[in-house]
């Protein structure tokens, strides 16, 4: 697991596997860290990740119900094949963006693409 | 080809890994395609998880798993002899979570389901649960053709 912070978004990547285990602790630090300071914007880049499960779905849900609650929102970067199965599966689209790599994203930051995403 | 490999386990979040990776290599004989294999560990990975988290309540207890290949299936039976559910229909509902104040997607069953060719769920109230996952993996017709030539 390791955190970033560029331009005042919280970049996190959560590792290999997100399960149930994994997704406890990044739920726990990035809670804590989104509860301190504010972040509006939270991003997973999850190019190093190969699994994922209903616990990372989950994780992904509980935080961005977190960070609505002051008008954050969250996005997906640079998520590989086997993940993105897992994605549409749960139908996180509709909650949370994906972008494919990170200059694209802040691409539509910056042009406010964020407003044109479902 | 017959097979079959049995684990006991304590069902504890920390072995959520091994288990996955542990019937994934016991599958690795069959030749599944990456595909087949990520379903198989996602499957395997909503079982054990609904053990650690519902069925002990995060306390541990024994956890056992049978695997099975026979021929072109793999047949997965994970058991716990935890708190057991109550009501399996709506347990196995998409989106149910019996702990919605938790960070759970109410997913497990639906991914076991839709990752697996068979599930079935059979739970004692008090007595435990057990899972059983069927997958069928098909070998390349030109694997099966080579296979035949070399008898």
């Amino acid at each position: 697991m390791e955190y970033r912070i560029v331009r005042g978004i919280l970049f996190v990547s959560p590792g290999k596997e997100i399960d149930h285990f994994r997704a406890e602790r990044i739920i726990r630090y990035t809670e804590s860290l989104l509860r301190q300071q504010r972040f509006r914007t939270l991003v997973f880049d999850l190019a190093d990740t190969v699994f994922m499960d209903s616990a990372g779905v989950g994780m992904m849900i509980g935080l961005y119900r977190e960070i609505r609650a002051w008008g954050g929102a969250v996005f997906i970067i640079r998520m590989q094949k086997g993940i993105r199965r897992i994605y549409q599966m749960a139908g996180l689209q509709r909650i949370i963006p994906s972008y494919d790599d990170e200059s694209q994203f802040m691409a539509a930051m910056e042009g406010g693409g964020k407003d044109n995403e479902g | 080809m017959r097979d079959e490999m049995k684990l006991t386990m304590n069902a504890i979040a920390e072995n959520e890994y091994f288990a996955r990776v542990a019937v994934a290599a016991f599958s690795a004989k069959m030749d599944p395609t990456m595909e087949e294999l990520a379903d198989i560990k996602t499957a395997v990975s909503e079982a054990v998880t609904n053990a650690v988290v519902h069925g002990y309540d995060h306390k541990g207890g024994i956890l056992e798993i049978d695997a099975r290949i026979e021929d072109e299936w793999l047949e997965i039976e994970i058991e716990d002899e935890g708190i057991g559910i109550d009501d399996v229909k709506q347990a196995m509902e998409p989106l149910y979570t019996s702990r919605p104040e938790e960070n759970h997607a109410g997913m497990g069953f639906t991914f076991m389901e839709a990752f697996m060719n068979e599930l079935e769920v059979v739970s004692t109230p008090g007595q435990g649960t057990k899972v059983k996952m069927r997958k069928k993996i098909e070998m390349p017709a030109a694997v099966r053709r080579k296979k035949r030539s070399i008898r």
